[in-house]
This record gives structure tokens, C-alpha cells and sequence, in this order.
């Protein structure tokens, strides 16, 4: 450092003004009107719940509904309605043939007594065609409820 | 609270710690150890005293406000140039360009430095006042940084986030400058 910059630092520079240190500390502690106290601070949950309002009514809508729907499909009633009542077999006919037999008794025998056939499965072309006496063979007799 | 604000009053060092335990800075001792030197700095670069007052108020605002800012600072000192340097630069941006600005102030006798009962002192200064309003803000900046904050250069580098040696680059520019304009009253003293 030389003269000549010796001589620039000896310089004093100028005091702060008296009255700033008041004022400017005044305005520094004065609380920020947007500033908000930990006691007023929202939760991470309440800023989620006020930010997103709409999005969090359509989401609890949602699980409202599937929470329902849930609730309805496993009443008791609702299995066993879709269950068949008879399985596919010769029940039905053989009530309806009972009956008959019934009716003939208590009429003398004058109604016809001609038995039923229950209509059989669903079977292939070819073994329908044994059983319907259409074949060669006729090896069993047609079933028959009452001797 | 009522304790440790009956302690400060008596004691700064038990205030001091009772701060930096809260983590919130002692205003009123970072204002006593560094405003003078804030002061001098912004009023030498801005040239401007009610810029000077907003600069450093908003600083003082701004530390109250985020009491985590000086927290990883090694120097405060250095730490609040380089916050109100780059907030006079902000302003000078917002105001347009730096040259405007210069040339709206330089018509202007602003009193940098301090008055002196020695008429050629007081020449001398008044000249180097208008000697330094004729620098580019950064060469003044520099300028200042060296002079009267006797920093070195690689930390004026660090205050202003400029490489060290363009901060040297600037320090010599800057003072040949003011040799040159302060040749006459330098020779005759």
C-alpha cells in the first residue's frame, strides 16, 4: 500500500445518522402482519384439507360409494338368488307325475295315467338316438317313476 | 424470559448466548458492530442516503424475520455487505440502468465522509467524494472494500461473488482513477 492509498484510507467516513439505530430496530421487530405464530400455523393435514377442498369431497364420495356398494353385495340373500332352485334333474316331473297318480286314484282310475318322461339332459346326438330306440341297441328300458 | 432480558441489560455476553441458543439474532448488537460500516459502504455505493436508510432497514427487517439467515456464515461482517450489496444492486436494476443512475447523482454533493475542521482536509475529501461518484459502482465497491474495510482481496472477492482477480483488477482501475483526479491536491500536500 502506497502513499497515496494511505492517505485515502485516513479518510474518516460519515457516522450513521443518531436517530436510525431507533427507528430501524423499531421496524425490524415490528411483526410481520403475514407472519403467522406457531400456535396459528396450520398442520400438515389441515394446509392438505384447505388447499385441495373439492379434491378431498370428490375422493370421500368415492370411497362412500364403493364402501355401499360393498355392503349391499354381501347381504344374505343376495347368494342364494342366484343359486338354481332345482338342479337340472327330474324333480318337477316327478311331483307333477305324484300328483297325477293322485288325482287318477281319487277319481277311479279314469284319468290317464300315462307317465311322464323327464326330459333327459343334454346329451350327444348319438346317445340320445340309443335312448329314443332309434339304434341298434335297446339295452335299457325307459325310466319309469311307478312300477 | 423476564430473567434472561433482567440479564441483558447487565451482561451483552449472556445476552449473546441466550440468542444464539434461541437461534435469533441480537439485533441490536449486529446494528452497534456492523451499521456503521453497512452505512458507509451502501451510502459510498448507492449514493443516496434514503437509499442507504431502506437498504439497511430492510436488511435489519429481513434478519428479524428469518433468524436462521446468519447461521452459516464465517464472517458477519462480510456475510450483510454481500446482503445489502445485492439488494442496492436490485434496486439500481429496478430503477433502470446503473449509468441513469450515476448520472442522476453525480451533479450531486453527497457527503461521504466525515466533516473536518482542516480546510485542505475537507477540499481533499469533498474531492475524493466526487472522485469516487465518478467510479462504476463495482470499481467503487471494490475500492471501498480495500480502503476502508481493509479487506484482502479474496475476500472482497467472496463479499461480492466476484472472481479475486477481477476484484484486484477493479481495486487498481479504481485507484488509478482517483490518483489521476486527486493528482493536484495529492502533489500540493
Amino acid at each position: 500500500m502506497d502513499d497515496f492509498e494511505k492517505r485515502l484510507q485516513r479518510q474518516n467516513l460519515r457516522q450513521v445518522p443518531a436517530g436510525w439505530r431507533e427507528e430501524i430496530l423499531a421496524a425490524a421487530q415490528t411483526p410481520d402482519p403475514g407472519f403467522k405464530t406457531s400456535s396459528e400455523e396450520p398442520t400438515v393435514w389441515g394446509w392438505l384439507f384447505a388447499r385441495f377442498p373439492v379434491a378431498w369431497g370428490a375422493l370421500g364420495m368415492l370411497w362412500a360409494t364403493i364402501i355401499a356398494a360393498n355392503l349391499l353385495s354381501s347381504a344374505p340373500g343376495s347368494r342364494t338368488a342366484m343359486q338354481p332352485v332345482f338342479a337340472a334333474g327330474t324333480e318337477p316331473m316327478a311331483i307333477w307325475n305324484l300328483q297325477r297318480a293322485e288325482v287318477s286314484l281319487l277319481n277311479g282310475g279314469l284319468e290317464d295315467t300315462t307317465e311322464l318322461r323327464p326330459v333327459a339332459p343334454l346329451r350327444p346326438r348319438n346317445e340320445r338316438r340309443r335312448d329314443e330306440g332309434h339304434g341298434a341297441f335297446l339295452a335299457e328300458p325307459p325310466i319309469r317313476f311307478f312300477a | 424470559m423476564e430473567i434472561k432480558y433482567g440479564i441483558d441489560k447487565t451482561n451483552g455476553l449472556v445476552r449473546h448466548v441466550s440468542n444464539l441458543m434461541r437461534d435469533k439474532p441480537d439485533l441490536q448488537r449486529l446494528y452497534d458492530e456492523h451499521a456503521q460500516a453497512l452505512f458507509a459502504f451502501l451510502l459510498n455505493f448507492t449514493r443516496d442516503e434514503g437509499d442507504t436508510r431502506d437498504l439497511l432497514q430492510d436488511m435489519f427487517v429481513k434478519l428479524s424475520r428469518q433468524p436462521g439467515l446468519l447461521r452459516g456464515a464465517r464472517n458477519e461482517r462480510s456475510f450483510l455487505i454481500r446482503l445489502v450489496h445485492n439488494a442496492a444492486i436490485d434496486l439500481m436494476r429496478r430503477r433502470g440502468t446503473r449509468n441513469k443512475h450515476q448520472e442522476q447523482f453525480q451533479g450531486e454533493q453527497i457527503p461521504v465522509f466525515a466533516p473536518t475542521p482542516d480546510p485542505d482536509e475537507a477540499e481533499f475529501r469533498d474531492e475524493l467524494a466526487n472522485a469516487l461518484a465518478e467510479l462504476p459502482a463495482e470499481q467503487r465497491a471494490v475500492v471501498h472494500l480495500k480502503l476502508w474495510e481493509e479487506l484482502t482481496f479474496e475476500q472482497i472477492a467472496e463479499t461480492l461473488g466476484i472472481p479475486p482477480n477481477t476484484a484486484a483488477s477493479r481495486y487498481r482501475y479504481g485507484l488509478d482513477k482517483l490518483r489521476e483526479r486527486l493528482r493536484p491536491l495529492y502533489e500540493e500536500t
